[in-house]
């Protein structure tokens, strides 16, 4: 789902290069033959040896703390955000700028634990209030304290449905302030996702004078943010650069900045982007593009991480009806498909196979071990194209109907997926058709039944915001919820989640979602496929950055400097 | 009377073709499937509250010749609206971008003009090696695409020599020329090779021709020959190919600007159409018409300065 703007590119390129009659020589780019018949051979030799050296796939958190100060780092996005006010920063560029700006009530940190920021404490007198006790001497860049005031407007802005973060106040009932220091919550009903969400822009806190002087342009290139964060906005050069300062009023002074500028430039192509790592143009970047894995693991002028991530890779079942709703085709499809070979082709080794579950074990920020112990129940990723067969049998003439996969058309990744899909299907006699759709038409998939109609599934690259597996599976298999696209009802699974939505105590909120976790691994309500690690490409002479996802809301520029190299 | 009458009529023709363009190029963008939503929203699912919030917002739901003709009030009122991504002026964010555009075209253009007439030149007057040397350069040069040439210059020049940086575009006269030293080159590269060619064809055309050997017989240096009779001649095919290549390399600017993320007005494009950002889609593609057509006009007169016969008409060629 998050889409990746890079890649959308290149579909766009053949065919403007159009000149006059005259001078027809402009040159055909394509990548549809040659590029697949490349691909589908490496997916053939996919176990192909891994270095000694190659680094640890989604596991690494942090990176060797920074020794010394450094003037300027020059970082990558792959594209340019749209804005900075933190209600629309909902996608991984303006993100990744924006928390080292804008800070939130919790803190996510790069071990997935949720831990207090500008919130000093929290606490749940009853399932429907939520107690937070404001963090006193917190000072905005511009000197100026952050008082109460400031968090309730700002957290009263997300009641507007215009915000992206809206969904997280769904239960809201109201927000004001109740002591000098402490801002009440009242839920219309319990939801224990709502006080994670606080590590998010959803707690987000700016300065409500400010914000509403500037009114419809704040977060625009032209006016920038203001927040508490290590860093202050310098400038935005439209389409070329923003530039964040060293914050020196930075309340956590144990944690203050050591970098003095941090200037962002933005590089769709995923080969630019490798050789400027390369070349030291740029010093580091995250979601380093998977084509350049190996070419920046090898590299001397830097180190590559493959970060501890929430991205999940999965295929959606689009319908209640059509072939997929036949549990026994769901489950032979599944079986057809090698979930490691995939990991290792379409991400270049930057990801680990997923088991019978969308909630990849690294999204636990709390009830690791009972997580653990429940993965370590739950069968391995393996193809068996004999069960697989059987079922493909059992299931009669539903079997013989051809499906549709749809792909959003010029995205490499989930080409190659589809491409994968459709040759694991064959081996087991099922006809999988791909159809490609308009990149600014493949968001409507999740939102519209009329889109999805005539596709029987799609595939999505989506991330939990937060460490609570509950964010992305409720929406997405409670009945009537906005993601549960083929009607999935399972009883035991709903009563499960209900409960745990509800459930203050995290063991057994834990214990609940895992009991569901074991019905839906054989339900397969969807298909899990791949848990992508977040690529981290660090600059010789830098060191420090967190290297897992947290980085789309912890203030992670905060903890890069010198390397001492 | 003559160029007054001429630049009325090319005025009055450039108008209507913007109009049009603009109808066409906005109708094209609102059948086309999609919405900024996505581009909005990362393409990650939010409340359909929060839709619905965004489409009264921005104006999404409303009929096309609505949207077309309240967007072209604006426009005649000298207001081009602002971006739906970014929410800024849409003149602001295009003056930001047009000068490094304008800057890769006149430096690309620049080379192929130089190169291009030179090498020609070169190639028709020295016949053997040289010859032979520049015909097999121009084949592969006009074969290759300038995102290959742009791969190619990278490798060699920024990983390997460390002589340009890869990215960006740079501040500054001399930052700029600089880095946009290889995008130009990138994407001059077909254009240079095409125009050498022509001008060896066309060189080589004059230098049979009879009034050249009366001019040799009649004992004029060879180089007054060349310069008066062989080369002025061929510069009116050369001058005709060179402005249309010319004017080709703002919409070829595109794939050399992603290349080595130069941030100009054809990345700028595809961006924006992307993410259906109707008025910014709008204002840079009325920005190529209006420069292609200026770049034509302009050849028009360099075709009349050059050959006394040709005269300037109010109908274009």
């Amino acid at each position: 789902m998050s889409e990746d703007p890079r890649q959308l590119r290149a579909g766009y390129l053949s065919g403007h290069l159009s000149r006059r009659e005259l001078l027809r020589y402009a040159a055909l780019l394509g990548l549809s033959g040659p590029a697949l018949t490349a691909f589908l051979s490496a997916c053939g030799s996919s176990s192909s040896t891994v270095g000694a050296t190659a680094p640890a796939i989604g596991t690494t958190v942090t990176t060797p703390p920074a020794k010394g100060t450094v003037a300027r780092v020059n970082w990558g996005l792959f594209y340019e955000p749209p804005g900075l006010d933190w209600i629309y920063c909902y996608n991984y560029e303006e993100n990744t700028v924006v928390a080292n700006i804008t800070e939130s009530l919790m803190r996510l940190t790069p071990q997935f634990t949720i831990e207090p920021s500008l919130a000093e404490s929290f606490s749940e007198p009853d399932p429907l209030t939520k107690v937070y006790r404001i963090r006193q001497g917190v000072k905005f860049s511009d000197g100026s304290p952050m008082t109460v005031q400031d968090v309730v407007f700002s957290l009263r802005r997300n009641l507007d449905p215009a915000s992206y973060w809206n969904f997280a106040y769904v239960n809201v009932k109201s927000i004001d302030q109740s002591g000098q220091a402490e801002v009440t919550i009242k839920m219309k009903q319990p939801d224990e996702v709502f006080h994670p969400l606080m590590s998010t822009p959803a707690g987000g806190v700016g300065k409500a004078s400010y914000v509403q002087a500037k009114g419809k342009s704040y977060g625009t290139p032209q006016v920038g943010a203001l927040g508490t964060g290590p860093f202050v906005f310098q400038s935005w050069a439209q389409g070329t650069s923003i530039v964040l300062a060293r914050n020196a009023n930075y309340w956590d002074t144990a944690h203050a900045a050591k970098v003095g500028q941090i200037h962002f430039s933005f590089i769709p192509e995923e080969s630019t982007m490798t050789t400027a790592l390369l070349s030291g143009g740029i010093d580091g970047a995250y979601h380093t593009p998977y084509s350049g894995l190996s070419k920046l693991h090898a590299s001397s002028a830097g180190k590559l991480y493959l970060g501890k991530s929430m991205i999940f890779t999965e295929i959606i079942v689009a319908g209640p009806s059509g072939p997929l709703a036949d549990h026994k085709l769901r489950t032979a499809l599944l079986l057809s498909i090698d979930r490691q070979a995939l990991a290792k082709s379409v991400y270049n080794n930057g990801a680990t196979a997923l088991k019978n579950t969308v909630i990849p074990l690294a999204e636990w920020g709390y009830g690791q071990a009972q997580a653990k112990a429940a993965w370590a129940k739950l069968a391995p990723p393996k193809v068996d194209l004999t069960q697989a067969k059987q079922l493909v049998d059992q299931a009669g003439a539903q079997a013989k109907a051809p499906m549709t996969i749809a792909t959003r058309a010029s995205f490499q990744r989930y080409i190659d997926i589809a491409t994968i899909v459709q040759a694991s299907a064959s081996q087991i006699g099922l006809s999988v058709h791909i159809k490609p759709i308009a990149p600014n038409d493949y968001g409507d998939l999740f939102f519209s039944s009329k889109a999805r109609a005539g596709i029987d599934m799609f595939i999505s690259e989506n991330y939990a915001d937060i460490p609570e597996p509950l964010e992305i599976v409720y929406p997405a298999v409670v009945p009537a919820q906005q993601y549960n696209y083929n009607n999935y009802n399972n009883p035991k699974v709903t009563s499960d989640l209900t409960q745990a939505i509800r459930q203050t105590s995290d063991p057994r909120r834990a214990a609940l979602i895992l009991d569901a976790q074991a019905v839906m691994a054989n339900d397969l309500a969807a298909l899990p496929l791949a848990n992508p690690a977040v690529p981290l490409f660090l600059n010789k002479r830098i060191t420090g950055a967190p290297a897992s996802f947290c980085y789309l809301y912890y203030p992670w520029a905060r903890d890069i400097g010198s390397s001492g190299q | 009377v003559r160029v007054i009458s001429f630049a009325a009529s090319r005025l009055a023709g450039l108008a209507v073709t913007l109009l049009l363009t603009s109808f066409v190029v906005y109708g094209a963008l609102y059948l086309a499937p999609g919405n900024p939503i996505a581009i909005l929203t990362g393409g990650r699912p939010v409340s359909q509250r929060t839709i619905t919030a965004i489409q009264a917002e921005y104006g999404l739901n409303k009929p096309f010749v609505f949207s077309y003709l309240n967007w072209l009030e604006k426009v005649i009122g000298g207001n081009f609206g602002k971006s739906i991504v970014f929410r800024e002026n849409v003149s602001t964010l295009i003056t930001a971008r047009v000068g490094t555009t304008a800057f890769l075209v006149a430096y690309a253009a620049l080379l192929i003009i130089i190169f291009g007439v030179v090498l020609g030149v070169v190639s028709a007057l020295r016949k053997g090696p040289a010859d032979t040397a520049i015909l097999a350069g121009t084949t592969v040069g006009i074969a290759t695409p300038s995102f290959v040439a742009a791969i190619m210059m990278i490798s060699v020049f920024t990983l390997g020599l460390h002589w340009f940086p890869a990215i960006g575009a740079g501040t500054g006269f001399a930052d700029r020329l600089w880095h946009l030293t290889m995008p130009s080159a990138a994407l001059a590269l077909a254009g240079t090779a095409y125009v050498a060619r022509l001008t060896r064809a066309a060189a080589n055309e004059e230098l049979a021709r009879e009034h050249v050997d009366t001019a040799r017989s009649r004992g004029i240096p060879e180089p007054l020959v060349v310069q008066r009779h062989v080369l002025r001649n061929a510069l009116i095919p050369v001058t005709t190919v060179a402005g249309l290549t010319v004017a080709g390399l703002i919409a070829g600017s595109v794939v050399v600007e992603n290349a080595f993320a130069v941030n100009g007005l054809g990345s700028y494009l595809v961006t924006s159409v992307e993410q259906k950002d109707f008025p910014v889609v709008q204002a840079i593609t009325l920005l190529l018409v209006a420069a292609f057509v200026l770049v034509n006009s302009v050849v028009d007169v360099l075709y009349a300065l050059i050959d006394p016969r040709v005269r300037l008409t109010g109908a274009s060629r």
